[in-house]
């Protein structure tokens, strides 16, 4: 009797096993067709985030894009990364070190095998802005027709590979009307139809910190500026009330 | 011994009686306003931009290999090159602002009128030198938005009949835009210009204090006299006003400090995103514009789109944008009122003022936006406006009636 419930029990058990498993792969299913959301990107100058954007860039865009006006040793004393650590970690430890981030390629071999000379991304920021560089980083989708296979939303035809597809999964390209509606052409949405190595929140984290790290990129300064500008303001209102009262004391012997 | 050694240089140079007749004995009307600190300000921006002008020459290199670069340089490696660049920058822009407000001080108040002629035609002057200075200095960190403004501006130019190549080709010193055009920009954003802003400066600040502040009501503060001669509306500029002064100078260096701490490139006005690509001759940005505080004077430009006698409508458009400039020096003899301050004008002086402030603020608004047909639309209506105003200004300040304006202030 024991045996038999025992078995009943496994039995239910796998039915209801099924029967979840179809109900979570039919969710998957209707997810795959939902529109690829991308958020909004949120400005901070958090440098935790902009650490962990430095380590994406370092992994992901140095070893093709220059950033040839950054110095290692001002990203090191600016993301609070003792130097020899940074070296250690970064740099291959001693030896003839670098000082810009820069990488082996000469323009030219550049151009034969990319096709185009990947941009400094010094001022990248500057150039185009944080939020049209964090949809952009977002809105790469698999393209056969192009020799790389993937295409993007903001710059069509870009020559840059989708150097994040793992971590983001495969995003497609999908009309939002009928192909043989008006507008077909138009009306473009991207979908995700296979899953990466990162849940898409955790994805958009990632870029956003990348995007971050490019903000900090274009205007180092800027965390110095932040941190040096209420003690300026202070010093200018503390100034300005001695001044204010001054003036009051002055016109006092004034008739209105 | 301290008085014994002022004395001494009194006698060979007479310091203490200048401050005297330029401060403590200088008197002033005693009912200026908050838009009297508007000069003061000027001034204050004029020795920033200075200041800060001589540090960034330290470090800047006008060649266009390196011109780029060397502002990169000073932004990273300078110490504290980024606070110096941006007071310059912000600086420029602040600097334009105040101007408009003083010149708007001066307009609303009748600043111009008898006797301060002069003093309106050196602040003129000054206004043109700050165009001249500014433009030149914009090409400097040949970024795009530097080399195609310079560029657009320079082939403004070439559209004079028969002579226009020339003349383009003497103010580049080349057929294009080029190296040659970076270094005697430099030279006359550096020494040029600066030296005859401080030459205008001098002359605009003499005549002011050889004739006296208007004020607020335009009562000539001259004709009420106490026994010794001193106006009995007027009080002296030290201490009364250089207290005031004080406490709105520091207000505005607060904006100033967290303007440039924090928002630097005012969203793209005071420093625009195309200016941090390098300079490209290959590749024309998509829309080239001016930074706001020529927005107005371009949007003239821009509003002409008529060719006329076979001459092409940018010449014309250049020719009005020219003219809207040197109107304004008429100024002092196109307003035929009797009355100096606006508060005592007629209603038509009141109205077309208004509709001058409008359609000023419009065509600025026009001249940064991409050219659209309704932005065109307005500013076409802006400039007729503009025009207007000052071409109808002898009849209609001449025949409207006039409040009377009081005997003190």
């Amino acid at each position: 009797m024991k045996v038999l419930d025992d078995s009943a029990v496994r039995f239910v058990g796998n039915i209801f096993l099924l029967m979840g498993l179809m109900l979570f792969s039919s969710v998957g299913l209707a997810s795959q067709a939902k529109p690829y959301y991308i958020g909004e990107y949120e400005k901070n100058t958090d440098r935790d985030s902009i650490e962990r954007g430095f380590v994406t860039y370092m992994q992901f865009c140095a070893s093709c894009h220059k950033s040839e006006y950054v110095r290692h040793r001002r990203i090191s004393a600016d993301l609070e990364i003792p130097w020899e650590e940074y070296k250690e970690k970064w740099l291959g430890g001693a030896g003839n070190l670098p000082v810009f981030l820069s990488n082996s390629w000469t323009s030219d071999t550049a151009k034969e095998v990319f096709g185009v000379v990947p941009p400094d991304l010094s001022l990248i920021a500057a150039q185009k802005s944080p939020d049209w560089l964090y949809r952009y980083l977002h809105s790469f989708y698999a393209d056969s027709s192009q020799p790389l296979g993937s295409n993007n939303l903001l710059a069509p035809n870009v020559k840059m590979p989708n150097v994040l597809a793992f971590m983001q999964g495969v995003i497609e390209k999908q009309s939002c009307v009928n192909g043989d509606q008006k507008g077909a052409d138009q009306c473009i949405t991207l979908v995700k139809t296979e899953q990466g190595v990162m849940e898409d929140h955790e994805f958009s984290a990632a870029i956003q910190d990348l995007t971050n790290f490019f903000v900090y990129l274009s205007e180092p300064s800027r965390l110095e500026a932040e941190l040096l500008a209420p003690k300026v303001l202070l010093f200018i209102l503390v100034f300005c009330l001695i001044a204010y009262l001054l003036k009051r004391e002055f016109w006092k012997d004034i008739p209105k | 011994m301290f008085n014994a050694l002022m004395n001494w240089f009194d006698q060979r140079l007479p310091i203490l009686s200048f401050l005297r007749k330029h401060l403590s004995c200088y008197f002033v009307p005693k009912n200026l306003n908050f838009l009297y600190v508007f000069g003061i300000f000027a001034l204050v921006m004029c020795f920033s931009q200075l200041i800060t002008g001589i540090w960034l020459a330290m470090s800047y290199t006008p060649t266009t290999s390196e011109a780029f670069e060397s502002i990169q340089y000073i932004m990273r490696d300078v110490n504290f090159g980024w606070l110096i660049r941006h007071m310059h920058t912000t600086g420029a822009s602040f600097l334009f602002a105040i101007l408009y407000v003083h010149i708007f001080k001066a307009m609303l108040y009748g600043s111009y009128q008898k006797p301060r002629e002069l003093v309106w035609l050196f602040g003129w002057l000054l206004f043109a030198l700050f165009s001249a200075e500014a433009f030149t200095g914009y090409l400097l960190p040949w970024g795009q938005m530097s080399y195609w403004g310079a560029q657009v501006i320079t082939s403004l130019f070439e559209v004079i009949p028969f002579v226009g190549d020339s003349i383009a080709q003497w103010v580049r010193g080349d057929y294009t835009v080029s190296e040659i055009t970076l270094k005697r920009f430099f030279a006359l954003h550096v020494i040029g210009f600066p030296v005859l802003i401080g030459l205008l400066l001098f002359l605009h600040i003499s005549s002011l204090h050889h004739v006296g502040s208007n004020n607020p009501k335009g009562v000539d503060i001259a004709l009420k006299l106490d026994g010794k001669g001193k106006p009995l509306d007027a009080i002296p500029f030290h201490p009364y006003y250089t207290v005031k002064d004080l406490f709105y100078v520091l207000l505005m260096l607060g904006l100033f400090a967290a303007v440039v701490l924090y928002v630097p490139d005012f969203w793209g006005y005071f420093i625009e995103s195309d200016n941090a690509l390098p300079a490209n001759i290959l590749s024309t940005p998509d829309h080239i514009a001016p930074l706001w505080y020529f927005a107005p004077f371009y949007s003239i430009l821009r509003a002409v789109t008529y060719p006329l006698f076979g001459i092409e409508a940018r010449f014309w458009g250049a020719m009005l944008m020219y003219l809207s400039i040197f109107l304004l020096a008429l100024l002092p003899w196109l307003d035929r009122s009797p009355v100096k301050s606006l508060r005592y004008k007629g209603k038509v002086s009141k109205f077309m003022f208004g509709l001058f402030v409008i359609s000023f603020v419009s065509l600025g608004v026009c001249g940064v936006m991409a050219m659209n047909a309704t932005a065109l639309f307005i500013a076409q209506v802006s400039s007729l406006i503009y025009f207007s105003y000052f071409l109808l200004m002898p009849w209609f300040t001449k025949f409207e009636q006039c409040q009377n304006v009081p005997d003190r202030v």
